[in-house]
């Protein structure tokens, strides 16, 4: 590894070793334990690593966390109901027994009422295609 | 009493328990905040942006899959659209001088011996275009990987290595003249 490409990987991932990419970890690692230059270039990296640490560790505020949480769940419970995409609210109790008590109730009504609806169906059938083109007639 | 697996949360927040928005907040809130301050360089605005994001991980929380997502990741990239949005808004008003904003609280390690430096390291990343700002608070603060990183972003990971790189050489250059030209 050559210093130009050791100082591109400081100034990308960092003076932590364990950031760098795979295939440039061990190199790195040796040319900063034998460079002067690498070393001083890694140190100077390490500092800015450090500062970012203390920078992170200087800003936490957990009061300010709650108080955000308390204002976005006030909001939300303002918020319109949210409406469900699952279907199976329609299988259970109470609406699940109504839909269950209807399927029932057409089946026997089927099952007795079809029988004679089809025979006065077969009744009225000729009757009304006589009527319709009777009606044809009329009209040319 | 063991903690909740972030899936377990999203399964509580999606049946409507406030509970399990509240458990998922004091998990991840703060990291969440960091990314929208460093990026927005305003205390007031990242906790908007903060409550805001909330509000969409209650309403969009059956989106989330963790099979192609980690959690974090879904919520990083909730913070930075929304920042996205913010910043198109705030165009009027300049950048540096938004984020000179006194914070109101300034933390007790402001005051220590290295307080110059996280002067000098604000101000480096103020200079910085809001997105280099983002990439090195995901990178370097939330220690994300690059990957994870580019997506919230929703950049190649090439672009973001390039991103990363120029950010932290800016900010490396800016450090160094802010401490020659106080010497």
């Amino acid at each position: 590894m050559t210093l130009a490409q050791f100082i591109h990987c400081l100034d990308t991932y960092g003076a932590d070793f364990r950031r760098w990419p795979d295939q440039d970890r061990a190199a790195g690692e040796r040319l900063r334990d034998t460079s002067p230059e690498a070393r001083q270039r890694w140190e100077a990296a390490h500092r800015l690593d450090e500062l970012f640490a203390l920078d992170r560790a200087s800003a936490a505020d957990r009061s300010r966390e709650s108080v955000i949480t308390d204002a976005a769940l006030r909001r939300i419970r303002n918020l319109p109901t949210r409406k469900s995409l699952d279907w199976r609210w329609l299988f259970r109790p109470p609406m699940g027994a109504a839909l269950g008590a209807t399927l029932a109730a057409g089946l026997i009504a089927g099952f007795y009422a079809g029988p004679v609806l089809h025979r006065s169906a077969q009744e009225m059938g000729p009757l009304a295609v006589t009527a319709l083109l009777d009606g044809e007639e009329e009209l040319l | 009493m063991t903690e909740d697996s972030d899936e377990a949360l999203m399964r509580g927040i999606a049946a409507g328990e406030e509970r399990a928005l509240r458990a998922l907040a004091a998990r991840h809130l703060e990291r969440m905040r960091r990314l929208a301050r460093k990026t927005l360089g305003s205390e007031a605005e990242a906790d908007d942006v903060a409550q805001e994001a909330l509000i969409r991980v209650w309403t969009h929380a059956a989106s989330w899959r963790p099979e192609r997502a980690r959690l974090s990741t879904w919520l990083y990239t909730i913070v930075w659209r929304l920042c996205v949005d913010r910043l198109r808004t705030m165009r009027t008003v300049p950048m540096d001088h938004a984020m000179q904003a006194e914070d109101p609280k300034p933390s007790a390690l402001e005051t220590l011996t290295r307080a110059g430096d996280l002067d000098r390291l604000a101000a480096a990343m103020r200079a910085l275009q809001p997105r280099q700002r983002a990439a090195l608070t995901l990178f370097y603060y939330e220690e994300m990987n690059g990957p994870d990183a580019a997506q919230v972003l929703g950049l190649s990971l090439r672009a973001f290595w390039s991103l990363l790189h120029r950010a932290r050489q800016s900010v490396q250059q800016h450090m160094t003249s802010l401490s020659t030209g106080q010497s």
